[in-house]
Order: C-alpha cells, then sequence, then structure tokens
C-alpha cells in the first residue's frame, strides 16, 4: 500500500474547463504557472511511481482571494469520478466560525471526505486563535485528521508568521484523539516540527515539496540536519511520503523518499503505512 | 489557407500523452493524418514541439533502440549534478528542478522538417517521427504545419 498524502489539484484540466477562473487563481495566488494537465497525467505519475492513493487537498480562500481552489464540492467530483485511487480532503476558514463547523460536518457526511486541509499564510488566519480552536474540536469529533502547511511558502505577499509548527504542539496536546500532519517537515523549522512530533504521538510530517533543488537535494539537505537515525527511530511511525504535485513530479519526489538511506521496513511505513494510521485505518 | 502562388500552409495543434518520465512517443499517424487532410501533395511538413523538456527526431522503428534511446539520454545527462538552474523559479511559482530534461531536449532539438510528395511524407524504410519526452509522464502538444501545393 502507498499513498500520496499531499497532492493539489489545482490545475487539472477536468476542473478548470468548467471553471477557468480556477487556472487564473492558482496563477495569482500559488504563483503556479504551469498549464493545467488532464486528471489523468496525476493518475499516470502515480503509476509510474506504484502509488496507489493520492489525498487530493482543496485550499478554502475565498477570504483572501474569493475563491476555493478548489472547492470541496469539486475534490469530491473528483473522488467520485476516479473511486478508491483518490482521496479527498476538506478545507474551511476558520474564520467563518460557525459556517465552517457546519461545512466540516457537510463535508465529512454527505460529501465523503476524509480530512481536513488548512494553510493559515495563505488562508489568512491565526492557528491559534478561539475559532481555530473551535475547528480543531470539531475535526477531532468528526475523526477528520488535519494536514496543515507548516513552513517556507514561496509568496511573500503572505506573512509566515502563523506557519511556524511549534504552534501545534500546544493544539496537539489539547486534543490527543486529532492526527495533525505538519506539511513539508516545517521546513526550516524542520527540527521544530520534529520536536512536535516527538512529543505528541497524534503528529504526523510528510515529506511534500522542495525548497533547496531537486527532491533528492533537498531531502539530502533535511536528511543531513536529522541524520538518518532520526528518521528510522524517531520519525519512522510518523513521517509520510507527500509529494506537493503539481508543484513537483509525484514520480520525482518518490524516488527521492526511495533513495534515502533507511531500512526497507521504514520506507514501506513512510511510503503508505503512516499515512493508513493517519488516516484511521490502523 | 492558400496563399500567393497557389501555396497551401495548414497548421494544427496535436496532443500526446506520455506514460513514463523518458519515452520515445511515435507521432507518424497523427502527422499522415494531418497531411492528408491537407490536401497539399508536394511541399513540406514541419513539426515543432511546444515545450522546453520534449523534442523531436527520427530514428529506426524499434522497441527495443526507443528504450536504449531513453536510457542514454538518462545516461549522457545525469540528474544528481549541481545545475544552477535548480532554484525557486518565480516565473512557474515553484522549484526548477529538471535542468537535465531541459538540456536533454536542447541535445536532440525542438523541430523537423520532412519533404511531402504525393501526398505522403517522404521517409526512408526504417525511418520513423518520434515525440521524445523527457519529464513526464505529461499531456504534450506539438505543431503540425504542411506547406505546399
Amino acid at each position: 500500500m502507498s499513498i500520496d498524502v499531499h497532492v493539489h489539484p489545482l490545475m487539472v484540466k477536468e476542473l478548470t474547463d468548467k471553471r477557468p477562473s480556477l487556472h487564473q487563481d492558482a496563477r495569482e495566488l500559488f504563483d503556479l504557472r504551469t498549464n493545467p494537465q488532464p486528471l489523468s497525467t496525476l493518475l499516470d505519475q502515480m503509476k509510474v511511481c506504484r502509488i496507489e492513493h493520492s489525498i487530493l487537498l482543496p485550499l478554502d480562500c475565498q477570504k483572501i482571494h474569493g475563491s476555493k481552489m478548489p472547492s470541496n464540492d469539486e475534490v469530491a467530483g473528483l473522488v467520485k469520478q476516479r473511486g478508491k485511487e483518490l482521496i479527498g480532503f476538506a478545507s474551511v476558514d476558520p474564520d467563518t466560525k460557525r459556517t465552517a463547523l457546519i461545512e466540516m460536518k457537510r463535508c465529512k457526511d454527505q460529501l465523503g471526505l476524509r480530512g481536513l486541509k488548512l494553510n493559515p499564510a495563505m488562508q489568512g488566519f491565526d492557528p491559534a486563535s478561539p475559532q481555530a480552536m473551535e475547528v480543531y474540536e470539531e475535526a477531532e469529533r468528526l475523526d477528520m485528521p488535519i494536514l496543515i502547511h507548516t513552513g517556507l511558502t514561496f509568496s511573500n505577499r503572505f506573512s509566515i508568521q502563523h506557519n511556524q509548527p511549534i504552534v501545534y504542539d500546544e493544539i496537539a496536546r489539547k486534543h490527543p484523539k486529532l492526527k495533525v500532519c505538519l506539511a513539508h517537515m516545517g521546513w526550516p523549522w524542520v527540527w521544530d516540527a520534529v520536536s512536535v512530533a516527538i512529543r505528541n504521538p497524534n503528529v504526523y510530517l510528510d515529506t511534500a515539496g522542495t525548497y533547496v533543488g531537486t527532491p533528492v537535494e533537498h531531502l539530502r539537505q533535511v536528511t543531513s540536519t536529522l541524520s538518518s537515525r532520526v528518521i528510522e527511530n524517531v520519525l519512522g511511525e510518523r513521517l509520510m511520503f507527500g509529494s506537493d504535485y503539481p508543484r513537483i513530479e509525484m514520480n520525482k519526489m518518490f524516488d527521492a523518499v526511495a533513495s534515502l538511506p533507511i531500512r526497507s521496513e521504514t520506507l514501506q511505513a513512510i511510503l503508505g503505512e503512516n499515512a493508513l494510521a493517519f488516516l484511521g485505518e490502523q | 489557407m492558400r496563399g500567393r502562388g497557389g501555396v497551401t500552409v495548414v497548421i494544427e495543434r496535436v496532443s500526446v500523452k506520455s506514460e513514463r518520465a523518458t519515452q520515445l512517443i511515435r507521432i507518424m499517424e497523427q502527422v499522415q493524418r494531418v497531411v492528408e487532410g491537407s490536401g497539399v501533395k508536394n511541399g513540406v511538413v514541419n513539426i515543432f514541439t511546444l515545450h522546453v523538456t520534449t523534442a523531436l527526431t527520427i530514428n529506426e522503428d524499434d522497441p527495443k533502440l526507443e528504450e536504449d534511446i531513453a536510457r542514454f539520454m538518462v545516461k549522457a545527462v545525469p540528474e544528481d549534478d549541481s545545475y544552477a538552474h535548480h532554484h525557486f523559479f518565480r516565473k512557474d511559482g515553484r522549484m526548477a528542478v529538471n535542468a537535465y530534461s531541459h538540456i536533454r531536449a536542447s541535445l536532440l532539438g525542438p523541430s523537423l522538417t520532412i519533404p511531402l510528395q504525393d501526398g505522403k511524407v517522404i521517409l526512408g524504410s526504417r525511418q520513423v517521427i518520434y515525440l521524445v519526452e523527457l519529464d513526464g509522464p505529461q499531456t504534450r502538444g506539438f505543431i503540425i504545419q504542411v506547406m505546399g501545393e
């Protein structure tokens, strides 16, 4: 079983054909200049690296940009179209308060979306605000794991003040049944993210994204900081494979993760078993 | 489009889907279809890729050779090298991580020109036209332009 926990269905042609503004929004907000590709490109990349499932992550940027990228319903539509290969998450804006909580329940119960994606910088909310706390509480109650952006955001239009991983220590401690993934290992605050994961068994990290070169170069930098020993012994049960597609091709990130100097059992855990635990299937 | 002196120019954008990171994709059928549809009997067909990490080439019709060429390109321009291109590329809004794909594409080139006679492309008995995917899998586009009379 292998799972990519970090896929953005941003430049999916089936969606941009129906809603052309999504293409423009992705250009403006994500600075993404690549052209839309059909969903089959994602599926082909999955096939090349034998990834069986991908988690699709929308982002509710209605407040900041007047757009949902894509919307929860659009993600649910893609999942319905492909069946088991795709797993959908939802996204809400905590600052919409009660509306966010209602939407979470609708997404879980009616759309079959399994978790929640948040990005404090790009959505413009404080992850320690009372309204964000209500979202964490509801996610715990609904058994919806949260994958949250931590670390660098390339665009300097957003403050990265709220992307620091350390804030999730308090949240993970308050909500021990809530599973939280600190995406991108919090890069460059990798040790902060690792510290939160070490202390809290409900905190996961993902490998998504590359900030200092190719995926191989990026992971080499991360592992030279952490050492393979930390990955083996400390993060073996908590690190998950994520690509950040389409910011990085899934097969390139897969090759980089597969080349890490770690035991094959640890690699298997990173590629799938830990994601199953994150999703509550183990 | 018929120009002065009875020259016809037909241009069509065609898409193909690659399934591997590096792959030779036969595009003979697409080229012949556009040539036949153009009504041009004698002239040339220009084929031009719209991407900087694909190329066009002509070689022998042999799947094993396709594998060899793909493998050679990977070996000739290694992925694990220090490339200046691998930085945050504002134009794309993402890290540039594929200098080797660009270099491989430059080695092969972005276009082909093939003569036409009696409404058919003139190729040697062993020649096949390929689009070379160097950063797949993706959906790729290329231009087929037929000129002649």
